[in-house]
């Protein structure tokens, strides 16, 4: 379960892009504050902390801006167009009784039956769309995959969730599934070297056509 | 036998730029794991066949390998001793347009340091400089 993180947020005053490039170079990350039909609050945080928890899979943090906390739920993280490093973070104000609806990650456990008989597991669905209470957001949804045989599939409806957790995804998705991958060979094709032209054909009979006439 | 386009609207393009970077097909998409352009170039379709081999050696039927590129850009070339002008040069070769970030090959059904390992053959063949990436989860 995501149990609160606590994380130290101060409030931003300058704004806009440069002013954000700025800051980032200084090792904090521009953020935002919104929802409960309050004012958006701009804020800044240290990088280094956010990325160590977001890699631990957080989902609710307790900021602390000055003498003042607030829980709230990560809802955006932006990247740089290599995906390293946070450019930018929004949070959304929550209540820990409230029920929310977010996507948490699949994370699949144990070696299937399978492999052993010559199948590679392949994870087709890497996430799930959940609502729950925010006290009991998982960081991740660990699945057990070391039932599953050849050629057989493991379904949305197949993963039980404990608590108050209800999983809007279409349960008839297939999360996981082990079959042999066989190797695609390809063969030349006769006169292939070159790949065939549309409307080439036309041109020529049209030009053959006029040709014709023209005699 | 490389890759290739099955069928063409015109068979000669103009060459084109290759600015900025990549702002599609730059995420792990399919696999677990792979491997990121951080240079642009033309990427020969020779080319990603021998990469393609490469992998297959070294797997030896385990995991899974993604081709996410794929080559889509004729280049002509005029033959050697020839003075310049009467027209463009014959298609020589077809070519993939890669920016920085995007995502060459993904991997599946193997563990991380199998992964790291077969990539790194892969991108010893390639011209660029390259990546390995692992994929992003949910919001985060």
């Amino acid at each position: 379960m995501s149990t609160p993180v606590s994380i130290k947020a101060e409030k931003r005053q300058a704004l806009g892009s440069r002013a954000n490039a700025r800051l980032r170079k200084t090792g904090l990350v521009p953020a935002v504050i919104y929802g409960h039909k309050q004012e958006v609050q701009p804020l800044q945080l240290n990088k280094k902390e956010l990325v160590s928890h977001l890699n631990h899979g957080s989902h609710v943090f307790n900021l602390q801006i000055g003498d003042k906390t607030e829980s709230v739920l990560l809802k955006e993280v932006q990247y740089d167009p290599f995906g390293q490093e946070v450019l930018h973070v929004d949070f959304a104000r929550v209540d820990l009784n409230e029920r929310v609806t977010l996507t948490v990650a699949i994370e699949l456990k144990g070696d299937p039956k399978g492999e052993k008989e010559g199948g590679v597991l392949q994870q087709i669905l890497n996430e799930l769309e959940i609502e729950c209470v925010v006290t009991e957001i998982p960081d991740v949804i660990a699945v057990d995959v070391s039932n599953l045989g050849k050629d057989e599939q493991l379904h949305v409806s197949d993963i039980k969730l404990g608590g108050s957790i209800r999983v809007l995804t279409d349960p008839d998705l297939v999360v996981a599934k082990v079959e042999e991958v066989l190797e695609q060979i390809e063969t030349p094709v006769e006169g292939a070297s070159e790949p065939e032209v549309i409307g080439a054909e036309k041109k020529e009979d049209a030009e053959a056509a006029s040709a014709e006439t023209q005699k | 036998m490389p890759l290739m386009p099955k069928r063409v609207k015109f068979r000669k393009s103009m060459r084109g730029k290759m600015r900025g970077n990549a702002t599609r097909g730059n995420t792990v998409a399919f696999g677990e794991y792979g491997l990121m352009a951080l240079e642009h170039c033309w990427l020969p379709g020779r080319t990603l066949e021998a990469c393609r081999v490469a992998v297959a050696h070294f797997l030896r039927r385990e995991g899974r390998l993604f081709i996410r590129v794929h080559p889509n850009k004729p280049i002509s070339a005029k033959p050697l001793e020839v003075r310049m002008g009467s027209g463009k040069g014959e298609p020589e070769y077809w070519a993939a347009v890669i920016k920085p970030g995007t995502i060459l090959f993904e991997i599946a059904g193997i563990d991380e340091a199998t992964a790291k390992r077969c990539l790194a053959r892969v991108a010893h063949k390639l011209p660029i400089k390259c990546r390995f990436v692992t994929r992003k989860h949910a919001a985060v």
